[in-house]
């Protein structure tokens, strides 16, 4: 009667991987493999006596689901920039062709990198693969530019992954974002191909490329612009470009309706924390409306407006997938109310304040990562205050 | 009186619920005890095998507390006892034979409890059996009889999943109830609390009973644990012990005084998908649970809890109802593995998250299994906890102090404000599966054996 679905030569297969088998050793990676086919058939064994259909794989696949947006766009968008670049013939059919071009070898090697890290140490372990690497894997070829050497990708992750992450334990111990990591390593190491105006747009060998080409992000125009800013960029970039993404930028940062899409995805499956995301935005829209308003003389970022803030750059996009990893960001209500704003005001500050690079959400992140365990000690002392006073009376 | 809302929490959309009929069911022949309900009770018998008990009558007592008794359910001979893992006693069974025999008890009447002290009023409850029924927080363990309680919470309510309604189970004993009140008066110099669901047809007639003050909760569970009504009633001091009982046990208590007979009469609610019929059923203390279901059980492979799906304990057919219980909950056994179930859209999965498709019909109930669905994974907390968790506890921190074991953390925590049956909806909630009842329950015996 039990495992009656399960067929002998399933049985077989799976005894050699067991304790005693031959594979003994790679059951990790036999597990992993197997309960992607088959969900776990594990039975409890004490109260509660039932349990929520939910498990990691799915909160990780639901992610994953809710990245699918921003990656069409992101796609899309590779050879809508490439075409006009180039200034040839637009078609449909042929954008998506030169986005998959860029985008899937980007991906497979993400994967491919990670992946194999993972398991390796999960065999070191002798833990099962853990989920964690799947959204990561997804994330990572959606913050890099379409023009990212791939030796260089392959290394970031590397770095990352056994840095970030494995040290730590895997999955669920690390303190950083792994993605961002990824990113952070690119952005120091590397920072010709992943800064700039060159590095957005991908170009097609023996293509004509005219001669007053070039490919700024409006974040990196505003910087640039020595009066009100938003003239100067929207008469390269609509409001209505930004939005839907069609201006150069990381594969998957440039499409704002994507992402919201995303958002509302995974705010309402309760995979993310609507908490971070709307103490993001308050952030950076309380923090960039201050400065415009207290600036005497409002010129180049201090002339942004709060909105034209959350429509450039990956602020929207780190905020909505990063930001809300629920690894590393605080893990009480309060903490991510305090976290979430202090990421916004901080991706302020380095956008519009420092001089070296016009975005600022990657090293903000990166920042209340670190912080976020001192926000949330914050917060329990305060509960156990309570507490003791309580007793005190 | 107040009423307080409870926010957090969830009450699970499990089919299955004990429809209000009344079941038959045959005097069971057999009875039994298990001394492991009597959480860290170690029992020393009293009786051997093929001894002749009578009801009331003590079978064994508690280790390091010889006063303490715990007493045989009826009336007959001690056909088995049976050890588990370690020698430990499991269960006690005696066959019931010849005429309902029963031990005496002094009887009292109301004023002279007024007169006799505290110290010979526990030693008669003790001896009667009757002191299992109080519980104590801390720890949810029977009380400590030498500590005063400062504050008594007797509990009207159960919002736990398929479980027995209090007011069914109190149907006609209002006069035991009020004497258990009584009795319970004598012990403490605090407050005594009864606490009840808030509902439009008003409170149950067992609830207007002088000597105690009354508070509704509404909201989902676990609006109906006593852990819940403590923290928004009267949260502890350090050192303060709370009693808690239940409703039907202060009736039980009451019953016993002004009898003198032990009170073995249960009503037990049967439910679950796994029954073809629910209902509840008049029988008695230490029912065997095949006397109970019969030929109700739909499906062969089923699970018997003793108990709710939430806080229950398994029992085998040929097991008996725990002493505490008034529930028996039949839900079915399985270990179907679904095709790629991670990215099917899972239109018959049960989430509290909205993560399968299943959600766009929030009005349906579901015949849950015993499945966990899922790997033990590393703590991510995406706040599944904190959704059902009711308590002013940060329960993420205080799982990981105690998984630490640093205990003085844990306590600064509120580890002392929880116990096993308070984070069970978050075990079944938790992605990464992990047992927080069994983690707060190594804190506490932790605690207790440093604390000694």
């Amino acid at each position: 009667m039990k495992n009656s679905s399960k067929k002998p030569l399933g049985e077989r297969i799976q005894a050699l991987y067991h304790k005693g088998g031959p594979f003994h050793k790679y059951w990790p990676l036999f597990e992993a493999f197997e309960t992607f086919l088959f969900s776990v058939g594990t039975r409890t064994k004490k109260a509660p006596h039932i349990r929520d259909a939910i498990d990691l794989k799915r909160v990780m696949t639901l992610v994953i689901y809710a990245l699918i947006p921003p990656m069409c766009l992101g796609i899309y968008n590779i050879g809508y920039q490439t075409i006009n670049a180039h200034g040839m013939a637009f078609s449909f059919w042929l954008a998506i062709w030169i986005g998959l071009k860029i985008f899937i070898p980007l991906l497979v090697i993400s994967y491919g990198v990670g992946m194999f890290w993972e398991i390796v140490f999960s065999i070191i372990r002798k833990e099962e693969v853990s989920e964690g690497y799947l959204v990561t894997g997804l994330l990572i070829p959606l913050i890099v530019p379409p023009t990212i050497p791939w030796w260089q990708l392959a290394v970031a992750i590397t770095f990352a992954v056994i840095l970030g992450k494995e040290v730590f334990g895997g999955t669920g111990m690390n303190i950083v974002n792994v993605a961002l990591l990824t990113r952070a390593y690119l952005f120091f190491a590397h920072p010709a191909w992943i800064s700039g105006d060159n590095v957005w747009i991908y170009l097609e060998k023996g293509q004509h490329v005219p001669d007053a080409f070039t490919a700024a992000t409006p974040l990196s125009m505003g910087a640039a612009a020595t009066g009100d800013a938003m003239p100067v960029i929207t008469a390269k970039y609509s409001l209505m470009d930004m939005f839907v993404g069609l201006i150069p930028g990381s594969i998957g940062e440039t499409s704002k309706i994507a992402i919201l899409i995303g958002a509302a995805l995974m705010v309402f499956a309760g995979v993310a924390s609507l908490r971070v995301i709307l103490g993001c935005i308050a952030g950076l829209m309380a923090t960039t409306g201050l400065m415009t308003v207290l600036h005497p003389n409002p010129t180049g970022m201090f002339s942004l407006s709060p909105v034209d803030h959350l429509l450039m750059g990956g602020f929207l996009f780190g905020v909505v997938y990063m930001a809300t990893d629920p690894v590393s960001s605080p893990e009480t209500f309060t903490g991510k109310w305090v976290y979430g704003f202090l990421i916004g005001m901080m991706t302020a500050f380095i956008r519009v304040v420092n001089p070296a690079y016009p975005e600022g959400t990657m090293l903000a992140i990166l920042l209340l990562n670190v912080f976020a365990p001192l926000i949330d000690y914050t917060v329990v002392r305060w509960n156990v205050r309570a507490r003791r006073y309580r007793h005190a009376q | 009186m107040a009423v307080y809302t409870v926010r957090r929490g969830k009450d699970l959309k499990i089919a299955g619920a004990p429809s209000p009929q009344e079941l038959k069911v045959d005097d069971p022949p057999v009875l039994g005890v298990k001394p492991v309900d009597f959480l860290g009770i170690k029992p020393k018998l009293l009786i051997r095998e093929n001894d002749r008990v009578v009801t009331g009558q003590p079978l064994f007592y508690a280790k390091g507390h010889e006063k303490l008794m715990f007493c045989s359910p009826g009336c007959g001979i001690v056909t088995a006892i049976r050890r588990g893992a370690r020698r430990v006693i499991t269960e006690i069974e005696v066959t019931r034979s010849g005429a309902e025999d029963s031990e005496t008890f002094r009887v009292f009447r109301e004023s002279e409890l007024a007169n006799i002290s505290v110290e010979e009023l526990s030693a008669h409850l003790m001896h009667g059996g009757m002191w299992p029924y109080i519980r104590q927080r801390p720890f949810g363990k029977i009380a400590n009889p030498s500590i005063s309680p400062a504050v008594i919470f007797i509990n009207g309510m159960d919002t736990e999943p398929l479980a027995a309604d209090p007011c069914i189970l109190m149907d006609g004993r209002e006069e035991d109830f009020r004497m258990g009140v009584r009795v319970l008066q004598e012990f403490t110099h605090g407050p005594i609390y009864l606490t009840l669901p808030l509902k439009t047809t008003g409170d149950p007639p067992f609830a207007q009973v002088a000597g105690v003050t009354v508070h509704h909760f509404t909201g989902p569970h676990p609006s109906g644990l006593v852990g819940t009504h403590i923290r928004h009633i009267r949260p502890l001091k350090p050192a303060e012990i709370a009693w808690t009982l239940r409703a039907v046990h202060v009736a039980d208590i009451g019953s016993f005084i002004r009898t003198g007979k032990y009170p073995v009469h249960r009503t037990v609610a049967i439910s679950g998908t796994g029954v073809a019929e629910t209902g509840y059923v008049h029988t008695r203390l230490g029912v065997p649970v095949s006397a109970l279901i019969e030929h109700r059980v739909k499906d062969e492979w089923v699970r018997y809890i003793s108990g709710t799906v939430l806080t229950g304990s398994q029992v085998e057919k040929t097991g008996y109802l725990g002493f505490y219980d008034n529930t028996l909950t039949v839900i079915p056994e399985s270990e179907k593995r679904d095709f790629m179930g991670w990215a099917m859209p899972g239109w018959r999965k049960y989430s509290l998250l909205k993560a399968y498709a299943s959600c766009v019909n929030p009005s349906k109930t579901y015949h849950l299994d015993t499945r966990i669905n899922g790997g033990v994974r590393a703590i991510v907390n995406i706040g599944a906890w904190e959704r059902v968790f009711a308590l002013d506890v940060h329960i993420s921190y205080l799982i990981r102090a105690i998984l630490a074991e640093d205990l003085e953390e844990a306590c600064d925590l509120g580890l002392l404000e929880v116990t096993e049956e308070d984070v069970a909806l978050c075990t079944f909630a938790c992605p990464s599966k992990m047992e927080l009842g069994e983690i707060i329950r190594k804190g506490l015996d932790l605690y207790e054996k440093e604390n000694l």
